[in-house]
């Protein structure tokens, strides 16, 4: 299990095991380093050189998302040890959890990615882009667009044209 | 300390995110509202479309500039033709068929709308072969699951030879044909001269591997797998001999085979799985590295010698009284190392005298998977409980069956006072509260002094082919009556340190 880094002596850490995050908003996070040392290489990285003392600053994750992204590595540590969920340690108790973090509300989901991404959190990323994956499955192009607001930048002639392109895969 | 390289944020995001950030705060309010799913890096977007069929994720190119192109990046050409249909799709075939064959019988239209599905589903498999020969990335992956027709082979042949060009590693190919008809022929010949090599998993099935094999093209595979294949004995040693990364075969329902032999001192095989092959007769196994074993089908006879690793073993029995005789019996004998044991079986009809098998010196965990005849009580759990002395977490799954009706006579077997200090987790799945469950759970909370968590569900579990549990929710829910009455119930008397789960 990976270590706080506060063995080298100049750093006596303040709380043993724990380790401050700084979402970009602003907001401070005492967590457990071995549990989200274990699942997120980028904080992983940050203890080993050398921040388990000092708050490790995460600029573009807001604290909703951190929030949540710690409760995930907190869970998948305690209860699965960071293993990945073909592996038999993912119970029922994993599992249920995975599956109301997946409900979160469309905006969140995006944030979640985008702090999944940028913690390097393999697992909640593949959960995430799973469920934008459900969500996006048997909609047409007209009800995506809608539900993820995406705005049609193409010319009529353009849209005709990529019309033509991927006509084998239409109807 | 300075900030370390790495640690500098704005260096890790790709450039298009960076430049869509630099936007001005009344921007943001408006930005906030909208496509956030387009601002994601394109990996991501890459990821989420592998997770989706191919159709749709080739029609998300429709959606704006940012989408155009993304599919052209998919590494993971997946066709299976009984996905290319969405449901809508097929009730709108379903429909033709009803009007156009109303008049024919039901039978007759039933039959209809299978084949027109089905030929509507190989008219998609053939324009999406074609339509996805455009993009020019790699191919991580190339799964085919079709019908197979005779003007297909040429189809296949290009797919095979293009995925062998840019680098593909898993390989997953069935060519479904019904028993009478010829299947596809394994095309040795792409695989000559060093072609192939970056391939890491074969998976064929409905295919004919032909008279000469050539496995030793296949140094870097390792995970083998045949479904409905005829492999012999010969083919078996062939592959062991020359795959020398092989860790993991799957031999699923293989005709043919009778006696499967795998003894070799060089052998890296990890993990074997045999599921279901009708004329099996033997097992042989002597393998330094084996880890795992997973057997399904009537009980056969194992020969083991030299299999030191082998801490896994899942034991899966169609026969009723064969294989439980076996497990009862010779099991523990036979799989001295077994860690993790997984078992199907049915509770035996003549056996009337209690057997208590041999001591399992090592194993942890037990899943049991039991049909049983609705007389019976759970005495087989607990004599396979008394058994395994070290037994720290125990899943069971007990299905009534009319089929397995048991003799009236009812056996009489005491178990022993001992406690049992290791178990800590128990899971009772497709509970239905019936007394005996009631009174094997009482018996587990009272012999069991150190066990920690105790999960009962309604839902139920059945074996799957890859050492994993199938789990099936049920439909009823808990309500809080429910489970108070049976948390008295079951904690009558005993103070529990047991943290109960119901689902």
């Amino acid at each position: 299990m990976a270590t706080t880094g506060a063995s080298d002596g100049a750093s006596a850490a303040k709380k043993e095991g724990l380790v401050t995050l700084m979402s970009g908003d602003g907001e401070i996070f005492e967590v457990e380093a071995a549990a989200v040392a274990a699942l997120s290489v980028t904080i992983r990285h940050a203890i080993e050189e050398g921040f388990g003392d000092r708050p490790i600053p995460l600029p573009i994750v807001g604290a909703r998302a951190l929030a949540l992204a710690v409760e995930y590595c907190r869970k998948h540590h305690s209860l699965g040890g960071g293993a990945g969920e073909d592996s038999a340690a993912y119970d029922d108790e994993l599992r249920a959890f995975d599956h109301n973090l997946a409900k979160v509300d469309r905006d969140t989901l995006f944030d979640l990615i985008e702090a999944a991404n940028y913690l390097e959190i393999e697992g909640l990323l593949n959960l995430m882009c799973r469920t934008v994956a459900e969500m996006m499955k048997g909609k047409s192009v007209e009800e995506l667009r809608r539900t993820f607001d995406v705005s049609n930048d193409y010319t009529p002639e353009e849209e005709e044209e990529v019309r033509r392109e991927v006509s084998w895969a239409l109807d | 300390m300075e900030f370390s390289h790495r640690m500098l944020p704005v260096l890790r995001l790709p450039p298009q995110q960076r430049k869509r950030r630099r936007s001005t705060a009344s921007e943001k309010v408006l930005a906030d509202q909208q496509d956030k799913i387009s601002e994601l890096p394109d990996h991501i977007l890459i990821s989420i479309l592998e997770r989706m069929d191919l159709r749709s994720a080739v029609e998300t190119s429709l959606l704006s500039r940012r989408w155009r192109h993304l599919w052209n990046s998919l590494t993971n050409i997946e066709l299976h033709a009984n996905t290319m249909l969405s449901e809508n799709q097929i009730s709108h075939v379903h429909r033709c068929m009803t009007r156009d064959y109303a008049s024919h019988g039901t039978k007759f239209m039933e039959g209809m709308k299978v084949a027109a599905t089905r030929q509507k589903q190989m008219g998609l498999f053939k324009k999406f072969a074609r339509g996805l020969l455009r993009p020019k990335s790699n191919i991580r992956r190339l799964s085919f699951h079709f019908y197979m027709q005779r003007q297909y082979r040429k189809i296949i042949d290009f797919w095979l030879d293009r995925a062998i060009k840019r680098g593909v590693q898993e390989l997953e190919l069935f060519p479904y044909v019904s028993r009478r008809e010829k299947g596809y022929r394994f095309p040795w010949r792409l695989f000559s001269k060093g072609r192939g090599s970056s391939l890491t998993k074969l998976e064929l099935g409905y295919c004919r591997l032909g008279d000469v094999c050539y496995f030793r093209r296949f140094a870097s595979v390792s995970v083998l797998s045949f479904k409905m294949m005829a492999v012999s004995r010969e083919v078996v040693e062939d592959i062991i001999a020359n795959c020398r990364n092989l860790k993991s075969l799957h031999l699923v329902k293989c005709h043919y085979i009778s006696y499967l032999r795998i003894c070799s001192q060089d052998t890296r095989l990890k993990d074997l799985a045999v599921h279901r092959c009708p004329f099996l007769g033997k097992i042989e196994l002597s393998a330094p590295k084996l880890e795992r074993l997973q057997y399904s089908g009537n009980y056969v006879p194992l020969l083991l010698s030299s299999v030191p690793c082998l801490e896994h073993v899942w034991l899966d029995y169609d026969d009723d009284d064969d294989g439980t005789d076996y497990v009862l019996k010779r099991l523990s004998i036979e799989f001295p190392h077994a860690r993790d044991l997984a078992l199907r079986l049915c509770s035996p009809k003549h056996l009337t005298t209690p057997v208590l098998p041999k001591l399992f010196s090592g194993l942890k965990n037990l899943t049991v998977n039991i049909l049983t005849g609705d007389t019976d009580d759970l005495l087989w759990l607990a004599m396979l409980l008394e058994a395994a002395p070290l037994l720290e977490t125990f899943e069971t799954d007990v299905k009534l069956s009319a089929k397995c009706r048991n003799n009236e006579a009812t056996i009489s077997w005491k178990p022993s006072d001992t406690q049992h200090s290791h178990l800590k987790e128990v899971k009772l799945h497709r509970f239905k509260g019936r007394p005996y469950e009631i009174a094997f759970l009482s018996f587990l909370l009272a012999k069991a002094v150190e066990l920690r968590f105790m999960m009962i569900t309604r839902g139920s579990i059945s074996p799957q082919v890859g050492w994993s549990w199938k789990h099936a929710e049920s439909s009823e829910c808990w309500t809080e009556a429910e489970k108070s009455i049976l948390l008295k119930q079951l904690t009558q008397g005993i103070s529990s340190k047991v943290h109960f789960v119901f689902f």
